[in-house]
């Protein structure tokens, strides 16, 4: 069986990074949501949230709409069909490769090379 | 963060109106006042509508004003309806008509088991399954409602409509006590990932 560890580098990383696989799984969970529960929800900066938005909004992950609510700004943001399927797609990759590293053996002496 | 936490993140936000729990705490009082409207001491010829009707126009209030606090302190969300579908089926078609359907049976019958303990227990852990799990309090809380039922066993004078103002001032005291506890279960899940 392959080594099920070395498949780990071939996730995709602009997903996998922990807060932004936060705000994607939150995403796909709703509809929309706004900033501010994102950032109460992940707990990163504003700042931190602001560049890891624009970075899913740039992938077309997410969709990021601004607007105002009387003269309070909102942003308001929701996962793509694309970002959906990807981040699902993403969470299959982990499913799987957890159930391949249940079963996976290191490889006995006996079938190691001779030297 | 941890595919636990993630699981949790899902769960909440997927589930955020009903983790807002001072939404709930108002409606209390109109359990109250429909326990009040049964008591004894209640005067006789004076009538219930007007109380029952102020108690859901504040509760009605109080859950307002609670959807703002909640939408500057934690933000909005919007749900995805089709996710609700089936537990909004289930509540409609099933869980109210039975809870309606006990109560008749109990005023009817006036057993020494009072069935609207139990239906209304299950319903209870029903709400807390479909609504994202993670607030324990609802465990103790449908297993005290449960209990509540089996009341007449202990005392027959409180068969029937005779246990319903014990039995609604502990509705009331659920949605005040779920609520509060609703929102200490958020406020935990967001100071955490806060």
């Amino acid at each position: 069986m392959a080594d099920p560890f070395a498949e780990l580098s071939e996730l995709d990383r602009l997903i996998h990074e922990p807060a932004r696989l936060a705000i994607l799984t939150a995403l796909s969970a709703c509809a929309t949501a706004d900033f501010v529960f994102l950032h109460r929800l992940t707990g990163l900066t504003q700042g931190n949230l602001s560049s890891h938005l624009a970075k899913l909004d740039d992938a077309g992950l997410v969709a990021v709409t601004k607007s105002f609510s009387g003269k309070t700004p909102r942003t308001t943001v929701a996962i793509t069909p694309e970002g959906k399927r990807r981040v699902d797609g993403h969470w299959d990759q982990l499913a799987a490769l957890r159930t391949r590293a249940r079963l996976w053996r290191p490889p006995t002496t006996a079938e190691e090379p001779a030297t | 963060m941890v595919s636990k936490d993630l699981d949790l993140v899902r769960r909440v936000t997927a589930n955020y109106f009903f983790w807002q729990g001072l939404r709930f705490v108002p409606f209390g009082l109109v359990g109250f006042a429909i326990a009040a409207t049964y008591a004894p001491w209640w005067p006789t010829g004076v009538p219930v509508e007007p109380a029952l009707l102020a108690s859901l126009a504040l509760a009605f209030l109080g859950s307002v004003a609670a959807d703002r606090y909640y939408a500057a302190a934690f933000g909005r969300v919007v749900d995805r309806t089709v996710d609700h579908r089936l537990r909004s089926r289930a509540k409609w078609f099933v869980a109210y008509p039975l809870m309606g359907g006990s109560l008749v049976v109990d005023a009817v019958v006036a057993g020494p088991v009072f069935l609207s303990g139990r239906v209304y227990a299950a319903a209870l852990l029903a709400y807390w399954w479909s609504t994202g799990r993670g607030r324990p309090h609802y465990l103790p809380l449908a297993a005290a409602t449960a209990l509540l039922g089996l009341l007449p066993l202990l005392a027959p004078s409180l068969r029937g409509e005779a246990l319903f103002p014990l039995f609604f001032a502990w509705l009331g005291l659920l949605y005040v006590v779920g609520g509060l506890l609703d929102h200490v279960a958020l406020r935990r899940v967001m100071a955490a990932h806060g």
